[in-house]
């Protein structure tokens, strides 16, 4: 059967994306996974200038997942575009842009659309400063629409799971944005019992993994339901072939993958097999099941 | 294979092993069910086909490591230099690594100071080495040490001391981070040094105790 889909005009050989940050640019990853074997491949979140990041510790175990207080470290648009020319072409190139001010992704987008098939705005980092962008939706609508004026290439509004799901799906349709990733990492934080401080000195992370992905899978299915045309990247909590099933039943018409690949880069070869054995044994092309479950599910 | 110190806080590990790895170096361990994040621990010892680590107990890992079989992936990191007659200087199972070290370069003087004193009785410490219970004593002992080239592993606070006391001399330190990928991918165990921002897991895990800025930390 066939893996295959296609999103906002680009082809995926399968519905598999990374996750942006996780992996960071893709050398090390690519040394355990070939670019031919995923879907898709998103950068790091790059933005106009270098950001140092935030002072460690940066990870936080949890039973199942992590907190991280990352910080968007990045070496800056000028830096990139020096690696951006040697992303793999075998898989669909997703460039994550970030920023403070609508011109700040303005000017990222329009440096690097040129290596990018599809462009993925990050407005929902929870480990910079104060707010998210998610959260103002004002500011929302003109970083999408400053993007939205600079490149033709698709682009990905990647949302906030902390503010209205549907609230940013619609402000990004009516940008013109065709696809949102669904999402970024939850906040949350964990106190030290030995000091009585919060571990991170930004009190908040953001919580990722096998933990959080009930969470970020009611509100993939709470956008399918308001707004079917909308494409979806479902991303949380992945572990297993299984997992993208459950995404894509929900709604999501590609599945990211973070903090499975960042533990394990080669579970990537086995992911991606295992799906394929998967939708054999239905005996259904993986297009089919996106959004099932809200067609009364197999009849 | 799974050993106890006497009051439980401390589990050496022995798993057996073929491949290679040097003083220094680190894997992360997990079990087939669980923690779903990998930890990194350093090797402790490595001959006759079996790989040691000398493990904190307390954390989640002790809950799945007699009950399922264990993951090991690495090793990563840098190997520790080679040094003519080191002093090596370790807080508690810092002294992981150390032991290693010694067991296959060995060594100029050693003190080792454990806040738990089984640990004393667990571990193989050799004869000539000073071990002491109270964690600042260490710092008073090198003091009077002459040996210019050194390696330290421990806590924060420690290193700081080790710093402070004989950072004019050819100071190495091996420094902890949570990790996350252990790769050098997803930028979690940041440390900051003369030269920006470095990765425990690839540029470390040791570092020339000049590089580094032992207070860009929030612990
Ligand atoms: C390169 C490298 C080498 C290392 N080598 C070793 C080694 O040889 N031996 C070794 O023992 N460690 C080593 N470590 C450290 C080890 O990786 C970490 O301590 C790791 O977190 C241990 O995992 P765990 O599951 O045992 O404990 P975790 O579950 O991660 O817990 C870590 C500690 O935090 C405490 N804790 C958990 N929650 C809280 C809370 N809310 N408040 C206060 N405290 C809390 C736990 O009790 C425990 O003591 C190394 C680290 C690095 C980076
Ligand atoms: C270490 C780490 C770094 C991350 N960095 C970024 C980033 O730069 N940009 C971004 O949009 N999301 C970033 N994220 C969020 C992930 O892209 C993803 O949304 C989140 O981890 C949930 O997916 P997962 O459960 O599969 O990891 C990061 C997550 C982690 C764990
Ligand atoms: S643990 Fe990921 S960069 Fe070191």
């Amino acid at each position: 059967m066939d893996l295959s889909v296609i999103v906002d005009g680009v082809k995926f050989k399968n519905p598999i994306v990374t996750a942006s940050g996780p992996l960071g640019f893709g050398d090390e990853f690519f040394k355990y996974v070939s670019a031919e074997k995923i879907g898709g491949f998103t950068t790091k979140t790059v933005t106009p200038k270098p950001i140092q990041g935030n002072i460690p510790p940066r990870i936080l175990y949890l039973e199942n997942g992590l907190l991280n207080s990352i910080g968007l470290q990045n070496p800056g648009v000028e830096k990139f575009k020096e690696i951006a020319a040697s992303l793999p072409k075998e898989c669909v190139k997703i460039i994550s842009v970030g920023g403070e001010r609508p011109e700040d992704f303005a000017e990222v987008t329009s440096k690097i659309e040129e290596f990018a098939d599809m462009i993925e705005i990050n407005l929902s980092c929870p480990n910079i400063g104060g707010k998210t962008i998610s959260s103002d939706f004002e500011l929302t609508k003109s970083v999408l629409a400053s993007c939205r004026e600079v490149t033709k290439k698709p682009l990905i509004a990647k949302i906030s799971p902390d503010v209205d799901p549907l609230i940013q799906s619609r402000i990004a349709i009516d940008a013109g944005v065709k696809i949102v990733n669904i999402g970024n990492s939850i906040q949350g934080m964990r106190i030290n019992l030995k000091t009585g401080r919060p571990f991170l000195k930004g009190v908040k992370g953001g919580l990722s993994g096998p933990a959080f992905m009930p969470v970020i899978l009611w509100k993939v299915y709470q956008v399918k339901d308001a707004f079917p045309d909308l494409s979806i990247i479902g991303l949380g909590g992945v572990r297993n072939a299984s997992d993208i099933i459950e995404y894509a039943m929900a709604g999501s018409s590609l599945v990211g993958i973070g903090t499975q690949f960042m533990i394990n880069p080669s579970s990537a070869v086995r992911i991606v097999d295992d799906l394929q054995n998967k939708i054999d044994s239905l005996k259904m092309n993986f297009a089919d099941l996106i959004g099932i479950s809200h067609r009364g599910g197999f009849i | 294979m799974l050993k106890r110190s006497a009051k439980g806080s401390y589990i050496l590990l022995d798993l057996p092993y073929e491949g290679k790895a040097l003083p220094g170096q680190f894997f992360t361990i997990t079990t087939s069910l669980g923690p779903y994040i990998p930890r990194p621990f350093s090797v402790y010892d490595l001959k006759d086909g079996k790989i040691s680590f000398l493990i904190k107990s307390g954390g989640e890992i002790e809950k799945f490591l007699d009950r399922a079989p264990v993951i090991m992936n690495g090793p990563f990191g840098n190997p520790l230099p080679e040094l003519k007659d080191p002093l090596l200087i370790s807080g508690g199972v810092g002294y992981a690594p150390i032991h290693f070290y010694i067991s296959k370069y060995g060594f100029g003087e050693l003190v080792a100071g454990f806040a738990d004193e089984e640990l004393f009785d667990f571990v193989d410490i050799p004869g000539s080495s000073v071990s002491v219970f109270d964690p600042t004593t260490p710092i008073e002992i090198v003091k009077f040490s002459t040996l210019e080239n050194i390696i330290a592993c421990g806590p924060i606070e420690m290193l700081k001391s080790v710093k402070k006391a004989l950072g004019q001399r050819s100071l190495y330190l091996i420094m902890e981070e949570k990790m996350a990928c252990a790769r050098g991918m997803c930028e979690g165990c940041a440390v900051m040094t003369s030269d920006g921002v470095k990765f425990v897991c690839k540029d470390g895990p040791t570092f020339k105790a000049s590089e580094v800025d032992l207070e860009w930390t929030y612990l």
